[in-house]
Formats: C-alpha cells, structure tokens, sequence
C-alpha cells in the first residue's frame, strides 16, 4: 500500500508558526495514540488543537505528513537521549545498559505512541517502515563500537537482535503485565542486557546484581 | 547530565564532521542560560563555539541551563520548551529552525 502525500509545507518562520505547528503535532499525537492511524482524522486533530481545518493546511499537507512529522520528531528525541546516556560510559557492559535504560525510559514516557507505531506503524506506507528501517540502522551503528568492544562477531545481527527484544520487552511490560509487576526502566534495562549478554541462562535477581554494569 | 560546554563542542565537532548540514548557512547564535551565556558562529561551513554574549547576534535562545541541557540530550522537545515557554528565541526564527537540525 502506498499513500500520496501532498507537497511538505515551509518550516514556520515566526514564532507564531511555530506554536501552531506544535499544537497540531502535539494534537496530533494525542489523536493518534487514542485513536490509531488510520482511525485519526484531520477534523479531530484540528478539533482538539483548537484550530481550523484551514491551519492544518498550512503546516502539514495532510495526515500522512502530520504523521510523518511526528515520526521524525520522535526519533530524533529518542536518539539524542542514548547518544548522551552512552556517550561518555568506558565500560562496553555498562553502555550497553545506559543506552537500554534509555529507551526504556522513552517507551515508558511515550508508551501509547510506541504502542501505535509498533502495532501500525510498518503496515501504514512503505514510507515510514523506511523511517523506522533508518532509526534502526542509526542505531545499531552507534551500539557498533561497543559490540566490538564486547568482542561480538557479528555487531549489525547483534544491533538489530538487541532492538528487536528492547521493542518486545517495552511493549509486553506496558500492556501486558499488571501495573504492580512491571519494573522501572533501569530494571527492565538490567534485565535485558544480561539476556543479551548472558543468555537465557542469566540470573537477573530482582534487586539483585549481574554482570551488565552492576 | 553533560555540562553546556559539551554540548557546544559536539555542535562543532559535528559540523567539522559533516560541513555540508551548514552549507549556505552563515549566523551567529547567542545562548543566555543560567548564569552564563554562550556564542555559536557558523560560516563558510566551520562553526566556533565560545563561552561569552555576542556582539550582533542573528538569533538568541534563552532558557535555563537545565531546560537547555534536557532539550540537547533529548529530553525535552525544543517545539513543547519554546509553547511551554522554557525556552524563548529572539531574532531570526528561520535560523533558529536551522540551528535545530544540528542538534540531531
């Protein structure tokens, strides 16, 4: 499947513009979360923004761009995040671990967002799996240096395994399990980094240690 | 959490590092934080940054040094900061747009 988007609109030039496009996007998170892609409408993104149909225009060219906008939005955040949580970590064990905790931290601030775009997202447009596809590779080439480090032979099928059980993590912890069981990010990141590291066979303890940065 | 001063270095390191995310650009930016401000000069695809106010600057940010250190580490959007008034832009807000694609 494949959605045509209508020509991108200019970055806003005033301050003014700017606070528009941010209430449309802030808006239109929110209509996504509760309502899904293909659920979400313009009219109720601008409803609840408080704006006309004819503002949306002005700044997206449609929901497929308001969408993509806030793809990109969020990714950049979430990249930004683990590159300063890594950054200056020597340890390969304990980088591992920072840059897991995170994006569990992320996920758990923008859990309903994550939600949508792990249930939705690929299936929407070609475009955003190509989005995502991207988010990926940037970051399995930043957990790069630190495989190597960890002396893993095969860093890019590391990369994406370890992104693919950090999603799958995330995403059982918040909508699957009971409140009172889910773990804190720093947790969930101990514990997923000794499953990487260690295998099945890791003993993560509850409150306990492991070789991942403890 | 990083100092400001780290963060201005990793503006200019990344720039050194891919020169054409600038190209065409030529500005100077003022950041007033808490307590000190700092100078980011972009030309000719080269950036400096310096600790101190600029003479003329094209665009300038204002915000605490926290909010400004959670919006550069991600954790805070620049677009909620600027609605939310954390973070308030004077000048060339073209430019300011453009700053924003550096910190990426």
């Amino acid at each position: 499947m494949s959605v045509i988007s209508r020509a991108e609109a200019p970055p806003p030039a005033t301050a003014r513009q700017l606070v528009r496009r941010g209430e449309l996007l802030d808006a239109g998170r929110r209509i996504f979360e509760r309502d899904g892609y293909h659920g979400a409408t313009v009219s109720a993104i601008v409803a609840l923004a408080g704006l006309s149909q004819g503002a949306f225009y002005l700044y997206f060219g449609d929901k497929k761009a308001i969408f993509s906008a806030l793809q990109e939005e969020m990714a950049t955040l979430l990249r930004r995040r683990i590159y300063w949580a890594t950054r200056d970590e020597p340890d390969p064990g304990r980088r591992l671990r920072a840059g897991l905790r995170s994006f569990f931290e992320f996920y758990e601030e923008y859990r309903d967002y994550n939600r949508r775009l792990s249930i939705e997202g690929l299936g929407i447009d070609e475009s955003f799996e190509a989005r995502q596809r991207e988010l990926h590779e940037t970051l399995a080439a930043a957990f790069g240096p630190t495989f190597q480090q960890l002396g893993i032979a095969t860093p890019a099928l590391a990369a994406f395994g370890l992104i693919g059980m950090a999603s799958q993590l995330a995403y059982w912890q918040h909508f699957h399990l009971p409140a009172k069981e889910r773990r804190t990010p720093d947790r969930l990141a101990q514990a997923c980094a000794g499953l990487f590291l260690e295998g099945a066979q890791s003993h993560f303890a509850e409150g306990g240690s492991n070789a991942a940065g403890q | 959490m990083p100092q400001a001063s780290e963060v201005f270095q990793e503006i200019e390191n990344r720039i050194k590092q891919k020169p054409e995310k600038v190209a065409g650009l030529s500005a100077t930016y003022q950041f007033d934080l808490t307590g000190e401000s700092w100078t980011l000069r972009i030309h000719d695809g080269a950036a400096s940054a310096s600790p101190g106010p600029a003479e003329a600057p094209n665009t300038t940010f204002v915000a605490s040094t926290d909010d400004w250190m959670s919006i550069a580490t991600g954790k805070l959007n620049p677009v909620t900061a600027f609605m939310q008034q954390k973070l308030k832009v004077k000048g060339d807000m073209g430019l300011a747009m453009r700053l924003q694609g550096l910190l990426q």
